[in-house]
């Protein structure tokens, strides 16, 4: 202990001109978040930048103070503990990274009049996000290279190689939409895995070889199974998580596929896949969205073609008890996937993913420029950029996982609902710990003196897979003339 | 007198490169050895394995009776290592570098400190980084003799140094010989043959020979044979195994004896050149010897 204070102690020595700055781009993030709403959206980015890049800076200095790597440093022949040292820059880390921005970040939601006690869960997980996605990894690097130069050009080649593959690599991009969070926590496991098995490694053996294979070789492979986790899956932990508070196999699911594909302007060959959903024994007050959609056509030769979409365009409407999704998507194919298409007849596959909400809670406000305090952790307030009709509303540290609706007195209900994420989780991995949506609200007939909004609220309480198989389907080319095919229908 | 250092089939291959082939020697507790050889003979890697900063490929090496790839936090208490291309904490001044190292050795010299920073002329709140090069190596060796080390290992410690440097860093040396066992590698034949009692010679990663500086004195030996001018000379090819580098002109036969006893030398010129008029013997210098060996390009021992 005495020895980890020692070090810890020279360090804050040496790099004290760095501690200063991460503690003013701390204060400064405080300020950029803080004076009003209108400061909040955009206005802290360049602050964040520059507090991320003195911080990895630091941390980069921290760890070359006592390189790992390399055969001349000082330190090698005097008598240090690897604990004590590993700990020292641990607790530094600690200190003058995580301790600036966990302060920053509580003032800022305090200021911004955040009640404190429900965000301290997203307050220490925030950290615990920066922690594996940021500072251990960046730490890690640093232990495996032997100065600034070897650090930058590694983290650089690490940066080059991520944006490399997700542009180039077929699907890299895709997200999973609401349960993409289940591919980001096989990531922050990953990563925190190989970060901590680095810097343990490095400051107990300095084998920095093996190392540097391990790590390389750890984060190819995670970067793999990132890629790969199927949507399928992903849904299956999703739902498993969900308490399903009620029989979802009451529900009734049906659907009349109508998939057509078509050549357009320039030769551009794409398919178009619409799925009317018809869902009847939905509980009271539950509402239902469809996550995603998987489609594969098998023909008769044994063909197999595979569409996934996720977050399908959606229109929604309640008859008669009965809930109609229509999804649509239209995908880009290959030449080859279009030839395939004119081999019917097919048997359709169709996986459809739902998501019911229900718990509605409902609450109206009077609509000011100043942010109001509302149900579910949220604070809502009126675009300054424009009165006739936008509502904002903001939450800390990750926007909930809820349908979340706001109506203006006498408009139609404007969703933010568009991109929701279903992790469990308390925070995202954000330097601003304040996220703020929009939702147009307009309505003309209103004068903006009385204007209320109505902030309503489902949460996510199921999640239902429900798979159908359609025997004898033929495709045929769309011609300018209405020439589909309308495959068979079938009720679970 | 118990070991200090040991190596035992010491074997370090970089890739294709053989750095060290097969060094075996021993290093007696107290004693100040120096180990010489041309650049890139190993001397270096040699040093770096005994510390453990590197790894041997094969073969092993004590440290004061530890296996030198266990050596931790207690065994340093006990070595110092000054070398000359180490990297050092720049921005620490010579004040705040000995302050910092003072607090991981309990048997630290605070009054022994001061009394050789003031020697040694070194000064206190100047960074490490704007030292000159025997500043450094001033401030390296101070915060190594400062605890006292039982073994002191010194890697090139006068390369490059002026005059007064050098003898600085000496006296400095000279004050702890006999309580701590010293290792030094060295170009400065010169200095090591001033203070040194056991030397051993690395040439391409071959330990030629390490022996105590005396016995090698005696047994290296300048000889100059004049024969009777009737007698011819000519080279000859059975020249004994330990005469190195052999010329003969006219009536002279010179050659340097690497196993020398005057009877046993004496009795090998009779037995090759019959009765002859004079035998000069001359002892040699380090430096002679070494550029005899290094020249030769033959194993001495």
């Amino acid at each position: 202990m005495r020895q980890t204070r020692h070090i810890f102690m020279k360090d804050v020595r040496y790099l004290r001109y760095q501690i200063v700055l991460v503690c003013v781009l701390a204060l400064g993030l405080i300020w950029g978040a803080t004076p009003g709403p209108r400061q909040l959206i955009g206005s802290s980015g360049p602050i964040e930048i520059l507090l991320i890049a003195a911080a990895n800076f630091m941390i980069a200095r921290l760890i070359h103070a006592e390189a790992i790597p390399g055969d001349r440093q000082f330190w090698v022949t005097r008598p240090y503990r690897w604990k004590s040292l590993l700990m020292a820059k641990l607790g530094f880390i600690a200190v003058f990274v995580h301790a600036p921005v966990l302060l920053a970040h509580l003032f800022i939601v305090m200021l911004n009049g955040f009640p404190l006690w429900p965000n301290i869960p997203g307050l220490i997980w925030s950290q615990v996000l920066i922690i594996a996605f940021v500072s251990l990894p960046v730490a890690a690097l640093a232990s495996m290279t032997r100065g600034l130069v070897q650090f930058v050009i590694a983290g650089m080649t690490v940066i080059a190689v991520v944006y490399g593959a997700f542009y180039l690599l077929p699907g890299a991009r895709a997200t999973l939409g609401p349960i993409d969070w289940v591919r980001n926590a096989i990531a922050f496991l990953a990563l925190l895995a190989i970060a901590l098995f680095a810097l343990y490694w490095q400051y107990k053996t300095r084998r920095t070889t093996l190392s540097r294979i391990v790590a390389i070789s750890a984060l190819g492979i995670g970067a793999l199974v990132y890629l790969s986790v199927p949507w399928p899956l992903a849904f299956a932990v999703q739902a498993g998580l969900s308490k399903e508070p009620f029989d979802t196999s009451s529900l009734q699911v049906s659907l009349e596929p109508l998939i057509r594909p078509w050549v357009g302007p320039g030769g551009v060959r794409a398919l178009e896949i619409m799925l009317p959903v018809t869902v009847r024994g939905i509980p009271p007050n539950l509402d239902l969205r469809a996550d995603g959609i998987s489609v594969s056509l098998r023909s008769t030769t044994g063909r197999t073609l595979q569409w996934h979409f996720y977050e399908p365009a959606t229109d929604s409407r309640t008859e008669s008890e009965a809930k109609m999704l229509l999804l649509r998507n239209v995908t880009p194919i290959s030449s080859a996937e279009y030839d395939v298409l004119q081999q019917g007849p097919f048997t359709v596959q169709v996986a459809l993913f739902l998501t019911a909400f229900g718990k509605p809670r409902a609450q109206t406000i009077a609509l000011q420029q100043h942010a109001v305090n509302v149900m579910g952790g949220l604070q809502c307030f009126e675009a300054a950029s424009n009165r006739q009709g936008d509502v904002l509303c903001r939450s800390a540290f990750r926007w909930p996982s809820s349908l979340i609706d706001a109506r203006v007195m006498g408009s139609t209900a404007s969703s933010f609902t568009q991109f929701i994420s279903y992790s469990p989780f308390p925070a995202t991995l954000s330097l601003h710990p304040v996220e703020t949506r929009w939702a147009s609200a307009y309505t003309a007939t209103k004068p903006l003196e009385v204007r209320e909004v109505t902030i309503s609220i489902k949460e996510p309480t199921a999640h239902v897979r429900r798979d159908f198989e359609i025997t004898g389907v033929k495709v045929r080319e769309h011609t300018g003339a209405k020439q589909v095919y309308r495959g068979g229908r079938k009720t679970f | 007198m118990s070991d200090a250092l040991t190596a035992t089939d010491l074997r370090k291959q970089f890739r294709n490169a053989v750095a060290l082939e097969h060094v075996s020697l021993t290093i007696p507790a107290g004693s100040v050895f120096g180990l010489v050889g041309p650049n890139g003979a190993g001397k270096t890697t040699m040093i770096k394995i005994l510390m453990n900063i590197l790894s041997a490929t094969s073969g092993e090496a004590t440290v004061l009776g530890v296996n030198s790839a266990n050596l931790g936090q207690d065994d340093y208490c006990r070595i110092g290592y000054v070398s000359e291309n180490q990297d050092m904490p720049d921005w620490m001044t010579v004040s705040y570098f000995l302050r910092y190292l003072k607090e991981f050795y309990p048997s630290w010299d605070e009054k022994y400190v001061a009394e050789v920073v003031r020697q040694f002329d070194l000064p206190a709140g100047r960074e490490l980084g704007h030292l000159s090069r025997g500043m450094r190596m001033k401030v390296a060796l101070v915060s190594c003799l400062a605890y006292r080390p039982r073994l002191l290992v010194l890697d090139e410690p006068f390369s490059g140094l002026d005059p007064l440097v050098r003898e600085d860093l000496i006296e400095g040396l000279l004050d702890i010989a006999g309580e701590t066992t010293m290792f030094i590698s060295s170009h400065d034949l010169a200095e090591i043959e001033s203070f040194a009692s056991h030397i051993g010679y690395l040439d391409r990663g071959i330990l030629q020979f390490s022996e105590e500086m005396t016995s090698l004195s005696s047994r290296f030996r300048e000889v100059e044979v004049t024969l009777d001018p009737a007698s011819v000379v000519a080279a000859r090819a059975d020249w004994p195994a330990s005469w190195m580098r052999p010329e003969s002109s006219s009536a002279v036969v010179r050659f340097v004896e690497t196993r020398f006893d005057p009877e046993r030398t004496n009795g090998e010129i009779r037995r090759l050149f019959g009765d002859v008029k004079h035998i000069a013997v001359n002892p040699m210098s380090l430096r002679a010897i070494f550029i005899t060996i290094a020249r030769s390009g033959l194993k001495a021992a």
